[in-house]
């Protein structure tokens, strides 16, 4: 009734007589059913807008994008030799399978037959050799680079490559996979990209929109959608304005609040974010140097009521440095190794030396609200022990430049994602003076129980044994004040079937259909 | 003829008439003076004459045009009358012309109200006008807008647009005040050519009774909105009856008599 | 002609403080585009060699006359993010933001001078209160506030148009039209309510002037006058106002832009400030600034022309 009243008074008082005419003028796709609904629920074509807050900002050549947003996209468009499926197993693509050497050092990939480049060209083992070759070169990311700088060779064998390493890596496959092969000898990659996938790019306009289109000549199971548009909204009001609207099919990382307040009826999936957000804390500034205050802050922090709070309980505790998608190495008995004890937490702070607690600074990038409210929560909570934190905002781009590259923080809440699929992803960056440890973390247990699981002579379930091991450290030691992996609400329309989520940041358009 | 009777006139709030009980007649060929300190209801006759008080104005009496009450007529059929039979020449040239249209509109106007003669035929008859209230160049002045004009040109370009639709009668509300000496006596005999000429009444307002004493044929003397004093000139200045009429004479400066 | 010669000396010198202003400034804002460009997996050599790539490396000042040598040439230089010419990002953008401009400006004018007209004119006292008090209403309502309530009630609820729903101009120009008068009212309603303001104050002021009692004297009605007479000199004031509202409404635009998403030139310039993209920062705060000047250099020569006294002299 008040929606009613308020556009009857925006409606008569302001603008009625002078928008008679626009009422004929509205756009075909909105219904006359009484509800907002999803654009295309009765589609002729079998196309679909998805919503995405934020744009496609950076070159689209796969070896230079760097925006997260650009990768979940372009995923569509690019595969390596083999790629992830929505259970995290390497599945082969351009590739036709793929084998590993006893000694982990050789792996070979039959070339798959019939593979071709979305400008029309066969895939051969020239572009694939491109590929790593320019890969290794150029890639702004920085474990790919590492990964590739231990390739000895890459040869031709019948039909098929053979690609030998200096030194065993347990992690190659991923990396593989992160390789995306493009054609040799075309350099519009930037911004007309070209590759094997099963959609190809048409276009992009800045701030407006990216356009996908089914690629015909894609050798696997063609998709059921024949056009995508991503449609870009820069302010996240506006695109939760825009899909209560209807104007769209699929919007992604939606919070429970906006999921809570949507009026019309799309389908709403809930899956996880893959990340781990923590209060970050800076090892290298007193008192977190010491451990008894860090145990402490993370007695003091409840992350139930936390949750409970914040997203109506919904999102997965953590405990450690890995998220629940991550099954292999995810150890749940670790996110709840610091239940909520306020009297302990009082106790180990007047050990350390401050019974009467302190004060300290949580800087927190303002562009992401679920990592704001959160912080709000905790540093209610934290008051309880007598610890005073000071929230500061700043923006995401300070934030990069002077926490996370300057380290100049005391403690920061954000969320750490992969960017492979491998535990290194996520626990490379605690190693002792690495270049990604922003907290200064620098424990040698860890040091060694990480060198240990990379190293190729403990068999793979070793490995998992030391990574398992590394979690432990990091919950033992309270590296962090550990809190959740989010929860991601996925708004999709009804019609539609066969949303997939995946255990790393990417959004599969093949598997869409309209039912 | 155009008579006045018992013509009072009282704005609201205001705690004592502006004009109480006026009473005089101005025929056509006739140059009426009409003299009285600022406030002494000299311009609030001619105003209402003319028809341009605030509708808030509370008017009695009567005002008639050739025997026909202009009083109580409506605004339509006042409207025919104002510019066309009684026109009005007001005192400050400069500020009573539209700023930002050309001269020859401005003189035009009354023959766009009240006649349908097309644009050339308009125009010829304002540059008649123009000619005749002894504009130099009337085409070219024409062009120009008020503020390229001298106070004389445009208070002779004032005198041409009341012309121009031929009037009765012509309201003179202090034309000269805003004018130096000599400009000042080519007016008055441009006014007193014309009255003689075309036969037209004329009502001369002014605070200085050298130019009405050199103008007019009769005179009425206005003080605190009533008429004082009134008779033919030459007896009014040579045997004033009233105290008021001659201090209004010692006031002329001694320096005009030695114009004389 | 030497006043024109010597405006137009200011102009360009204007154009070049703001340059350089804008490119120093800006480097002392917090963070920079290597960092933002690697986010959270930046490792401090990816960073530096990033940085090198883009010439971050190099000092300040060097950095700006190579920009300032391009720009003379008319080479607005590459975005850091996009790796796209910056004029060829930029002539998409600024045909949105033009468009709704001048749909803003057109709708501004054809609501205020009637409105005001009526306004200046009608002598009712309670028509008069009431209508100063809704004008005065609805001139402090910010653009943007007016734009999320036209989203919410006109579209969502009435559903008179589909917000987020834009098209491009090259694809269905008047498709795009009817999207964009949306946000162009939410930007004329009250700019409207500023000039129907200061015109009814005008007219008031002008009906109270001589050259008014003249035109009755001559019979003339008052329609006429108001149209014939009064209304000409009402506008000259009105008229400054409102070609400076040109280049306040493209700066309201960015907001606008926002509200409403559409991708125009306002949009680019707030994304690309926080991306630290100095190239299209640059080149958008120049053409702003380019604008505006050039629309008071027009504002003021439209007085003249509009006004015999000061057009003559």
């Amino acid at each position: 009734m008040k929606k009613q009243i308020l556009a009857l008074f925006l409606a008569v008082g302001v603008l009625a007589g002078l928008l008679g005419g626009c009422r004929e003028a509205t756009p075909q796709n909105s219904t006359a059913s009484s509800t907002n609904a999803p654009s295309s629920q009765a589609p002729q074509k079998a196309e679909i807008a998805v919503g995405i807050a934020q744009d496609l900002d950076d070159s689209l050549d796969p070896y230079q994008m760097t925006a997260a947003g650009t990768r979940e996209v372009m995923f569509n468009v690019f595969e390596g030799l083999i790629k992830p499926d929505s259970q995290g197993n390497f599945v082969p693509a351009v590739a036709a399978s793929y084998t590993v050497s006893t000694d982990g050092c050789t792996y070979t990939f039959p070339l798959r037959e019939g593979v071709t480049f979305h400008n029309g060209k066969e895939c051969t083992f020239e572009d694939v050799l491109y590929s790593f070759q320019t890969c290794a070169a150029v890639t702004v990311n920085s474990s790919v680079a590492a990964a590739l700088s231990n390739v000895a060779d890459i040869r031709e064998e019948n039909g098929g490559v053979v690609i030998t390493l200096t030194a065993p890596d347990p992690d190659f496959l991923s990396m593989a996979a992160s390789v995306y092969i493009v054609p040799k000898d075309y350099d519009g990659q930037a911004t007309a990209p070209v590759g094997t996938g099963p959609f190809r790019f048409v276009s992009r306009s800045i701030q407006e929109n990216v356009i996908l289109e089914r690629f015909d000549g894609y050798y696997g199971a063609k998709p059921a959608l024949e056009r995508v548009t991503y449609r870009i909204f820069s302010d996240g009001n506006a695109l939760f304005t825009a899909l209560n609207s209807g104007a769209l099919d699929l919007v992604a990382h939606l919070t429970v609040d906006q999921v809570e307040s949507l009026t019309n009826g799309y389908q709403i999936l809930e899956g996880t974010m893959n990340l781990v957000q923590a209060m970050y804390l800076n090892h290298a500034k007193a008192p977190f140097d010491n451990e008894l205050v860090r145990q402490a802050l993370c007695y003091a922090v409840d992350v139930d009521a936390m949750l409970a709070l914040t997203a109506d309980g919904h999102g997965a505790k953590v405990g450690s440095s890995m998220y629940p998608a991550f099954g292999k190495y995810f150890d749940s008995a670790l996110a709840d190794r610091y239940p909520h004890d306020v009297e302990k937490a009082k106790a180990l702070l007047a050990q350390a030396g401050y019974p009467d607690g302190f004060s300290f600074t949580l800087t927190v990038p303002s562009n992401y609200a679920p990592h704001v409210d959160t912080a709000t929560v905790i540093v209610e909570q934290l008051k309880e022990v007598g610890v005073e934190a000071k929230l500061e905002l700043v923006e995401w781009e300070t934030w990069l430049s002077e926490v996370y590259a300057g380290r100049n923080f005391e403690a920061t809440l954000v969320g750490f994602d992969a960017s492979t699929l491998t535990a290194s992803a996520m626990l490379a960056r605690w190693v002792t003076g690495d270049g990604k440890n922003m907290i200064g973390y620098t424990n040698p247990d860890y040091d060694a129980a990480y060198a240990a699981a990379r190293d190729p002579a403990h068999t793979e379930e070793e490995q998992t044994a030391y990574y398992r091991q590394c979690l432990e450290i990091l919950s033992d030691t309270a590296a962090n004040v550990y809190l959740q992996d989010l929860a991601d609400f996925v708004a999709i329309n009804p019609a539609l079937t066969g949303y997939a989520f995946y255990p790393l940041y990417v959004m599969d358009m093949s598997t869409l259909s309209f039912q | 003829m155009l008579q006045v009777e018992h013509l009072s006139v009282r704005f609201p709030g205001g705690a004592v008439p502006a004009v109480e009980d006026v009473t005089f007649s101005l025929d056509r060929g006739e140059i009426l003076g009409l003299v009285g300190e600022s406030g002494s209801g000299k311009s609030v006759t001619a105003q209402c004459l003319a028809g341009l008080l605030l509708p808030d104005a509370e008017v009695t009496g009567v005002i008639r045009l050739e025997g026909q009450e202009l009083t109580g007529a409506s605004p339509t059929q006042l409207r025919a009358v104002r510019g066309k039979e009684v026109a009005m020449v007001f005192q400050e040239p400069m500020t009573s012309l539209n700023p930002v249209l050309r001269v020859e509109r401005q003189v035009e106007e009354a023959l766009r109200v009240h006649t349908r003669l097309n644009g050339r035929q308009r125009r010829d008859k304002a540059l008649a006008a123009m000619a005749e209230a002894e504009l130099p160049e009337p085409a070219a002045l024409g062009r120009r807008y008020p503020h390229q004009l001298s106070g004389g040109q445009l208070q002779r370009a004032m005198i041409a647009a009341a012309l121009v639709s031929e009037p009765k009668y012509l309201l003179c509300d202090e034309i000269t005040t805003a004018l130096d000496v000599t400009v000042q006596a080519q007016i008055l005999d441009l006014l007193s050519r014309l009255s003689r000429e075309r036969n037209m009444g004329v009502l001369f307002i002014s605070h200085d009774l050298r130019l009405v004493k050199k103008l007019c044929h009769r005179a009425l003397v206005m003080r605190g909105g009533r008429i004082v004093e009134t008779g033919a000139v030459e007896e009014l200045f040579q045997a004033p009856r009233e105290a008021y009429t001659r201090r209004l004479l010692d006031a002329i400066p001694t320096r005009d008599n030695k114009l004389r | 002609m030497k006043t024109l010669f010597s405006k137009f000396a200011a102009l360009i010198i204007t154009l070049f403080l703001v340059s350089a202003l804008a490119f120093f400034a800006f480097a002392l804002i917090p963070a920079d585009p290597a960092t933002t460009m690697l986010g959270s997996e930046a490792t401090p050599e990816a960073v530096a060699a990033l940085r090198a790539q883009l010439g971050l490396d190099r000092p300040l000042p060097v950095r700006y006359f190579e920009w300032l040598k391009g720009f003379l040439r008319g080479d607005l230089g590459e975005s850091y993010l996009y790796r796209m010419e910056v004029g060829q990002m930029l002539s998409g953008k600024l045909a949105v933001s033009a468009l709704l401009t001048i749909l803003s400006f057109l709708l501004t004018v054809a609501l205020s001078i009637p409105l005001g007209v009526l306004a200046g004119s009608v002598r009712n006292r309670y028509f008069d209160a009431a209508a100063v008090g809704l004008n005065q209403l609805v001139m402090s309502v910010p653009p943007f506030f007016l734009g999320i309530l036209a989203c919410y009630g006109l579209g969502i609820v009435l559903k008179w148009f589909t917000p987020g729903a834009y098209v491009s101009p090259e694809k269905d120009f008047w498709g795009c039209v009817r999207y964009l008068i949306f946000p162009a009212l939410s930007i004329a309603i009250p700019r409207s309510a500023m000039a129907v303001k200061l015109l009814r104050g005008s007219i008031r002021d002008q009906l109270g002037q001589d050259y008014v009692r003249t035109a009755r004297s001559r019979g003339a009605s008052e329609t006429s006058i108001l149209l014939r007479q009064v209304l000409r000199n009402a506008l000259l004031p009105v008229i400054t106002f409102l070609a400076v509202s040109l280049a306040e409404i493209m700066t309201m635009s960015i907001l606008i832009e926002q509200v409403f998403s559409i991708p125009g030139v306002g949009q680019l310039l707030l994304s690309s400030v926080s991306n630290r993209d100095y190239p299209v920062v640059l080149a958008i705060v120049m053409l702003l600034a380019a604008w505006i000047v050039t629309i008071h250099f027009l504002a003021d020569l439209l007085t003249r022309l509009a006004d015999p006294r000061v057009r003559l002299g």
